[in-house]
């Protein structure tokens, strides 16, 4: 009996051994690898670049500030295709969909700009959003060892997000969530990381869909130095057409 | 002291030139990095379904098992298809769905339906999220699994029904139990090492009430035998612990194959499928205690080794289903027999799996040897699912069209020609059916496009002209009336390298004929070891005598003749001979002896002269027929005297097949029955290739001279293409150990973007094409992770001219270049103009240079881009499609400016307060004026509003899908067009020259800053 109890604990010891660093200490080294305090003093920038798909090629300029507001604005053939999460509600003007008018986002639309408008990066205070991260091991990627960190949010969005175990910094995400009821996973590659006053960040962002590459976005450029006024991510009223008599 | 120094130094140069030579490095998969194979089907007859099986409580949820092309999972009832078991074993013979928790499901593989191609499967497996993840749950060597039932109150307690090794005697083979979820099993049921479990039945409504069907059975290569003393019925009642031999009211003496199912309506009913003597089905009123002969019609005793089951109604007492040749219903209990088929019934031949949804009983599916299809009427018509890529191929080869084609015969679905690449991607349309039975070889005649060859099992070799689809037999036949030839299932034909026109017939002996098989020359004796015991195929079949050619025994089963000399032939036979004649087939020397560690009799799967030497052969046995997995491969420099093994402990085999490079004989491709293995050092170290070719037999491999492409015919999976492995031909150690190594790139032929209608549902298969772009390969030592990497491209002036992502991984990475320039930069209001100009010219022909850019180092090549061979456009007329498109892109971007000078022009008139309606009201009119000429203004999609951008987008996306010459009325359109821009920009700036000076001097008047015209360059940076 002794030596059942005995092995159990040495059991249990083995086990944290294996997972010696926890997810937060993991996180942490994240933190300090991507610059995210300095990040978060900053609390804003704009990102230049390109969205690639497939033989298009469309400039690509993003808008970010604290805590939770995002602009993009793609031009297509001088057309301008916006999508934008003022904090709270996501719109976007799509003018291949038929109108140059902003509409308001799904509230599908609206979770998915809740990720991509999260300043802080999805497990900045993972706590308060109410997401659950573990960390499930460590695998290889190319045969250099990685974390596999899981977050999960509340609306059942499951995100991997494998991590470089040398530089702390993400290498893949796996995205699994559900589109339109159908559930997806994307993957995203990220690489070209670069530190611009201290804040490191991909500039290259590839996305891949079954495999195949959905988009590629390329970063040209990040100003941290901006002063982005709140009324840039809002939708603009409309005045509501005039009945035609 | 100089000396001592000297001596280390001597000592470290020996010790580190030997070290460095034994730190060859180690293959590993991550090397191939994004290398992978594209699936071109077909999957318009798709191949063997072996075992169905769907949710309960969502019958559009449905995992169909395939002979060898894996698990396949719908969750649409079969509208799209997903392969969920890709790294596993490929032959399945069960699939159970726990109705409890749909994620979790249980696939035992290995096929049931034990035919002379049946391949060999590793145990159980079982997925608890819906088959993403699947865990290995033992039973490994059971080999081949015939059913699993899990315990309708039990999740945890599931039995499997093990046929055991098909190809010998093996104690795993039986009834096995576990009642932990597959962590520990325990075997039941077992009656002796030859007798397994077919079939496998549980009370729904006690489930401590099973059936089971042993099968005493032995195939080997020359014979089959079903029945044997072991053979029974047996009945448990306490959960499987105990068993009962059942023998009231069954037939006495030695049985075979047994089928057993229990009516889910009334659990007191039982049917019995019991191959004997005499074959019937027996029918139990009172759960298994007495039987009563139903039938024992031809239909209950069709082929029992491939189609032994019965599925009972889920509503009706007295229907059942019994698959066979075809499908056949009884509604009256078993008494008589007819098929379901009313107003349809064009389904494959070979029924093996039916499933019925036990909630609407006119709903089915069904599985066959030509794929999966469903029924809404009861089994009167039917839906085939054209989307289940599990063709198995026996043979492939190619031919030298651009872009090529690929030839191959299929079990049970007959001879196809398929394109490897299609208009946007391969439908089922790119495959084109040439012939009939079961398929093997198909050759393109290489003097004659229109004539093809192909044959149909037991060496029926057919010419087949492709124009009028005439087919004329042309198998040899013996000159002595006393000899019978005997023709492998899977005869080989085999085209002469060096001889055009002379081709090869395998039988006993070596046939060869220059006339397209009008007259052939018996150029062997027999080649094989003649036993008369392997030729007993008359006899074959057990109690149910099947003589399909199948069995054909002793026979050629190889061909290979020297590329660099045609007088060395190389013949390998399925009875385990190797033969050589070093003199165009006068003498014959069986080199067999010399082969080391090879077992007598082990069927010689592959011979294949080198392509270097005229000395050097590789040959591969496979001895799985004779019960042995083990990998064969050797190789031979001396034409056969001595030969080294090639095979490797990480070689998960048997093998099947090996390929020599046509450029670097250090690089050879290895198919096993469980996937691609590749060597770069001829053969030392081998490591799998995984990049989209799942675990799936390998039957024969092909490399495209003009392309480079390796081409997989796959016997589960049909043809799969790993495109341009020229890449590999390079990886030596130098260059695996680069931290950045570009290989050279290939010329690159313009091509013209091709137009194709995608409305055909989403149930249709599709695999991609090649990419259409410049692919630029490139080896990588680690993973880019820090600082800038991309691709740049600059033109022969040395102007960078695009600048691309570059890939990032281990490994081989592939970047496409698509050769064109940037759209025209247009203001477009609407998507018409936008979507016609969203594509730039072609870049011209010319030398190119492709550099990596990785932080501070460079990676260059060069690359050559060309006009296509085209025999349609003069070089001239593509020099003119080139130059008129230019001067339409020009013209858009040129009327592009000025209207953007215009608007913000306007822009700046309209923000300067002291500037009204009185002084510059009517310029800005005359301004507003012509904006709406040059460009349309209507943010709708279908406006009609053209204007001259608009005008000009038309010739431009008229223009630029065809590569030659323009015609005259776009050529004279674009010039009009050209004048009326030349004359309203004149005007514009004659206006602006008049009245901008004008506003200036109020503005200066006021001390106000003037207005500044936007200049082209400004517009060109923004």
């Amino acid at each position: 009996m002794k030596t059942v109890k005995f092995i159990a604990i040495l059991l249990v010891f083995f086990s944290a051994q294996m997972f010696a660093q926890s997810v937060d200490e993991i996180l942490q080294k994240h933190f300090e690898a991507i610059g995210q305090k300095k990040l978060l003093e900053k609390g804003q920038f704009v990102a230049k670049g390109k969205v690639i798909r497939g033989q298009m090629e469309i400039p690509y300029t993003s808008y970010h500030k604290k805590p939770m507001k995002f602009k993009s604005v793609a031009v297509f053939q001088g057309m301008e295709i916006v999508q934008a999460f003022d904090g709270k509600n996501g719109w976007t003007i799509n003018p291949f969909a038929g109108s140059n008018k902003p509409e308001p986002m799904t509230e599908e639309q609206n979770e998915k700009m809740k990720i991509q408008a999260d300043f802080g990066g999805l497990f900045h205070n993972y706590k308060e959003k109410g997401y659950k991260v573990n960390l499930l091991g460590k695998e290889t990627m190319d045969d250099a060892d990685v974390y596999v960190i899981q977050l999960i949010r509340p609306n059942g969005d499951d995100i991997k997000v494998y991590m470089d175990a040398e530089n702390y910094v993400i290498l893949k995400t796996k995205f699994k969530t559900k589109v339109r009821g159908v559930e997806q996973e994307f993957e995203t590659y990220l690489s070209n990381y670069k530190s611009v006053d201290g804040i490191v960040d991909p500039f290259d962002i590839e996305t891949k869909l079954k495999g195949n590459t959905v988009s590629h976005i390329v970063i040209d450029s990040i100003d941290y130095n901006v002063d982005l006024p709140d009324s840039i991510f809002v939708m603009p009223e409309q005045k509501p057409e005039k009945d035609k008599k | 002291m100089k000396k001592i120094l000297l001596v280390p130094f001597v000592l470290l140069l020996i010790f580190g030139t030997v070290q460095s030579r034994n730190q060859k490095k180690k293959l590993k998969p991550s090397f191939f990095g994004e290398l992978k194979a594209r699936e071109i089907g077909p999957a318009v007859m798709s191949g063997r379904i072996s075992a169905i099986d769907a949710s309960h409580n969502n019958p559009l949820l449905v995992y169909v098992g395939s002979a060898g092309g894996g698990v396949w999972k719908t969750k649409n009832g079969g509208t799209t298809f997903k392969p969920v078991f890709d790294e596993h074993v490929q032959s399945i013979g069960a699939i159970a769905i726990d109705q409890k928790h749909n994620d979790t499901v249980w696939v035992g593989t290995g096929e049931a339906w034990t035919r002379n191609s049946v391949s060999v499967g590793k145990g159980v497996f079982k997925t608890t999220n819906g088959g993403e993840d699947w865990s290995f749950m033992g039973l490994k060597g059971t080999d081949n699994i015939a059913d699993i039932v899990i315990n309708p109150d039990n999740s945890n307690e599931v039995f499997v029904a093990a046929l055991g090794n098909i190809w010998k005697s093996n104690s795993e083979r039986g009834v096995f139990k576990t009642s932990d979820g597959g962590r520990t099993w325990k075997k039941v049921l077992f009656v002796d090492e030859n007798t397994g479990c077919s079939d496998l039945a549980i009370d729904p409504s006690n489930p401590n009430i099973l059936f089971a069907g042993m099968w005493d059975f032995r195939r080997k290569p020359y014979t089959f035998r079903s029945g044997g003393p072991g053979s029974g019925l047996y009945k448990s009642t306490d959960g499987g612990e105990t068993w009962e031999k059942i023998t009231g009211g069954l037939p006495q003496g030695e049985l075979g194959r047994i089928a057993v199912a229990i009516s889910p309506v009334n659990t007191n009913i039982v049917y019995a499928l019991i191959e004997a003597k005499e074959s019937a089905l027996y029918r139990s009123l009172d759960k298994g205690r007495t039987w009563e002969k139903r039938s024992a019609s031809g239909i209950v005793g069709e082929r029992p080794f491939y189609f032994s089951a019965i599925v009972p109604d889920p509503l009706d007492t007295n229907r059942f289903y019994k698959p066979g040749f075809t499908l056949y219903v009884s509604d009256d209990g078993g008494y008589s027999y007819t098929s379901p088929f009313v107003e349809g019934g064009r389904v494959h031949s070979d029924i093996h799996a039916v499933w019925v949804n036990p909630n609407n009983n006119r709903h089915l599916y069904i599985g066959t040897d030509g794929g999966f299809y469903i029924s809404h009427d009861q089994g009167s018509t039917w839906q085939h699912a054209q989307n289940l890529p599990v063709a198995q191929f026996y043979h492939i080869s190619v031919d030298n069209e651009e872009p090529y084609n690929v030839y191959g015969g299929l079990q049970d679905n007959g001879s196809w020609i398929g394109k490897s690449q299609g208009i946007n991607g391969i439908t089922n349309c790119d495959w084109e059916n040439v012939g009939y039975g079961d398929g093997f070889t198909v050759l393109p005649d290489p003097a004659d496009k229109n004539i093809l060859y192909w044959l149909y099992q037991g060496g029926q070799l057919m010419r087949f002209y492709k124009d009028t689809r005439e087919i004329k037999e042309i198998k040899p036949f013996s000159d002595d009336p006393d000899v019978k030839l005997r023709f492998n299932w899977d005869t080989p034909v085999y085209f002469s390298p060096t001889q055009e026109g002379v081709l090869y017939i395998g039988a006993q002996f070596l046939y060869r004929t220059d006339n397209r098989g009008d007259s052939w020359e018996k150029i062997s004796p027999d080649l094989t070891t003649n036993d008369p015991e392997k030729q007993k195929q008359e006899e074959s079949g057990g109690l149910t005598i099947d003589n399909s050619t199948a069995e054909n025994h002793c026979t050629i089963y190889t061909i290979s003749e020297s590329p660099k000399d045609k007088n060395v032939i190389w013949v390998g036979t399925d009875d385990g001979n190797l033969q050589i004649t070093v003199d165009g087939g006068k003498t014959w020397n069986n080199v067999i002896k010399n082969i080391p560690g090879l077992p007598a009799n082990t069927w010689c799967a592959k011979v294949a002269a080198g392509n270097f030497k005229r000395e050097t052969a590789y040959v591969v046995f496979d001895g799985h027929r004779n019960g042995d997995k083990s990998v064969y491969v050797y190789k031979t420099t001396d034409l056969g005297k001595t030969w080294k093994s090639l095979a490797s402990e990480n070689i998960e085999g048997y093998a099947r097949t090996i390929l020599e490079d046509s450029v670097n004989p250090e690089l050879l491709f290895l198919g096993t029955e469980f996937g691609l293995y590749i060597s770069i050092d001829g053969g030392e170290q081998w490591v799998r290739f995984k990049n989209k070719v799942p675990k799936v037999a390998i039957y024969e491999m092909v490399l495209q001279p003009q392309t480079s492409d390796l081409v997989l015919g796959t016997h589960g999976r049909g043809v799969l293409i790993i495109d341009d492995i020229s890449p590999l031909r390079l990886l030596n150690e130098k260059v695996l150990n680069s931290k950045v190594h570009i290989f050279p790139v290939k010329p690159y032929y313009i091509s013209n973007p091709k137009f194709s209608y995608g409305i055909s549902g989403d149930q249709e298969f599709f695999g991609s094409n090649p990419s259409a772009a410049v692919t630029i390969n490139y080896y990588m030592k680690k993973r880019h992770i820090f600082g800038d990497m991309r691709i740049e491209i600059y033109n022969e002036r040395g102007k960078l001219i695009k600048t691309l992502p570059a890939g990032k991984r281990k490994g081989i990475n592939r970047v496409s270049w698509y050769v064109r320039k940037k759209p025209p930069k247009v203001k477009a209001s609407s998507p018409n103009l936008a979507f016609r100009t969203a594509f730039g010219p072609t870049f011209p022909p010319g030398k190119y240079t492709v550099k990596i850019i990785e932080g501070k180092n460079e990676y260059s090549a060069p690359v050559e881009i060309k006009y296509p061979k085209t025999e349609r456009h003069s070089i001239a007329d593509m020099e003119l499609q080139y130059k008129i498109l230019n001067k339409a892109y020009v013209l858009l971007e040129d009327i592009s400016f000025k209207d953007k000078q215009i608007i913000n022009l306007l822009r700046k008139i309209k923000n300067i307060k002291v500037l009204s309606n009185e002084n510059s009201g009517e310029f800005m009119g005359e301004l507003e004026k012509i904006h709406k000429t040059l460009v349309s203004t209507s943010p709708y999609i279908i406006s009609g509003q053209i204007r001259l951008a608009e005008k000009v987008a038309d010739v431009y996306s008229g223009i630029i899908n065809y590569l030659g010459r323009p015609t005259k009325s776009q050529i004279e359109r674009l010039e009009l067009l050209e004048k009326e821009f030349k004359r309203i920009s004149k005007e514009t700036d004659k206006l602006i020259e008049k009245k901008l000076p004008e506003i200036n001097r109020l503005l200066q008047k006021q001390g106000l800053k003037t207005i500044e015209l936007l200049t082209r360059e400004q517009y060109d940076k923004s």
